[in-house]
């Protein structure tokens, strides 16, 4: 896989968000304002990059059997040290963030990336591919918060977690539809 | 045993030890500039509430051994005594009403020595977001609402939501939030009252 096709993949073709539908917890329940989405979204990004390259710098002596619990610990390992980071110099944002932030330890696609990529690919590989998955959600989540934050203020049904759910299936219907109109053509 | 049986668990054990080593690393450069931190926006809150201060004002919490209660549902958590040459200038009182809509909502309620709001501020809640939040000053101007009044202006009975007769706006979708955070304002100013007469 080169750099392009990690990037089609991450931005449209396997976008976390709105094709392999991971990591959907914090991205319906913060994604009701454009400044959270932004903060959660540049939090995973640089959680699954940081998380993508340490687990291909270690992949050589991690054995099948415990694979799993060595991704989770330097997952939440990651996690923690970007929220005490946060906390101590970017504290107007962790007080928005507050909760989701270790939530991000949680996101699937964070694990899953570990798992079906950086787990195999040498380390400048598996950070770029954090890096286009991380991006491709960012744009999921700033897409739904701007919206959500948009349309809110004269359908408030949009900013409770139902909202979420239909903004998110609009967005995977017009994914789909999309692909389809390409495929026809071709 | 063969070696293989040893290694497994030592590589967990490794990625587990290099993982709290880092942790503990942060956690020593981090320590310090977060408690400034959280000083800082404590203070930043606060300041909103307060007129402003000299150097040689005495401005100081103080908190009971525990929450007192001031009316049903409504504790009094520490109040904070700004004052000048021994003439108190403000009083803010952190409360905690049980009476919201999900959990316990704590406001800072900045009172003046002849009973008048300075002004109300959410310091923390867990109301529902969209509908309960526009009680924080970052999401709507609701909470100003409270500057400047009294009690007496408005009057007892009317010292509630809208909806329930009163003057204060109720927000839209959410009635339970803006009545807890009115009733709670009221609890206190009359608590501040009976304060003063002692």
């Amino acid at each position: 896989l080169n750099s392009a096709t990690s990037a089609v993949d991450g931005l449209w073709r396997n976008n976390p968000g709105v094709a392999q539908l991971l990591g959907l917890c914090p991205l319906l329940a913060v994604s009701n304002s454009l400044r959270n989405a932004l903060g959660l979204g540049l939090a995973t990004l640089i959680a699954l990059m940081c998380s993508n390259a340490m687990i291909s710098l270690v992949r050589r002596w991690v054995r099948p059997e415990i694979r799993i619990a060595v991704f989770v610990v330097i997952i939440a390992a990651t996690v923690s040290v970007i929220e005490r980071l946060m906390q101590a110099y970017w504290h107007d944002l962790y007080q928005v963030l507050g909760l989701f932030l270790p939530l991000i330890v949680t996101n699937c696609a964070i694990i899953a990336r570990a798992e079906a990529y950086a787990s195999r690919m040498p380390l400048v590989a598996a950070a770029f591919d954090g890096l286009w998955m991380g991006l491709g959600f960012l744009a999921v989540l700033l897409l739904i918060g701007g919206m959500r934050q948009a349309l809110g203020g004269s359908l408030p049904l949009l900013l409770l977690p139902t909202g979420g759910f239909i903004v998110l299936a609009l967005l995977v219907a017009l994914k789909q539809a999309i692909d389809q109109r390409v495929a026809n053509r071709t | 045993m063969d070696a293989r049986a040893y290694a497994t668990p030592l590589i967990l054990a490794a990625a587990v030890g290099g993982s709290v080593l880092l942790l503990a690393l942060v956690q020593m450069h981090t320590a310090a500039p977060i408690a400034a931190a959280q000083l800082n926006a404590e203070r930043a809150q606060l300041a909103a509430l307060l007129p402003p201060l000299t150097p040689a004002d005495h401005a100081a919490w103080d908190a009971p051994a525990a929450p007192v209660a001031i009316e049903t549902g409504v504790e009094l958590l520490r109040r904070f005594r700004v004052s000048r040459a021994g003439d108190t200038l403000t009083t803010v009182y952190e409360v905690r009403t049980s009476r919201g809509y999900s959990g316990a909502i704590t406001l800072q309620i900045s009172v003046m020595p002849d009973g008048t709001l300075r002004g109300v501020r959410v310091r923390s809640h867990r109301e529902t977001p969209g509908l309960g939040d526009p009680i924080e000053i970052e999401r709507s101007n609701w909470i100003l609402g409270f500057d400047r009044r009294r009690l007496g202006d408005p009057p007892r009975e009317r010292w509630a939501v809208k909806p329930d007769g009163g003057d204060f706006d109720a927000l839209s979708g959410a009635t339970i939030t803006p009545r807890a955070v009115v009733d709670a304002v009221r609890a206190t100013l009359e608590f501040d009252r009976r304060e003063a007469a002692n």
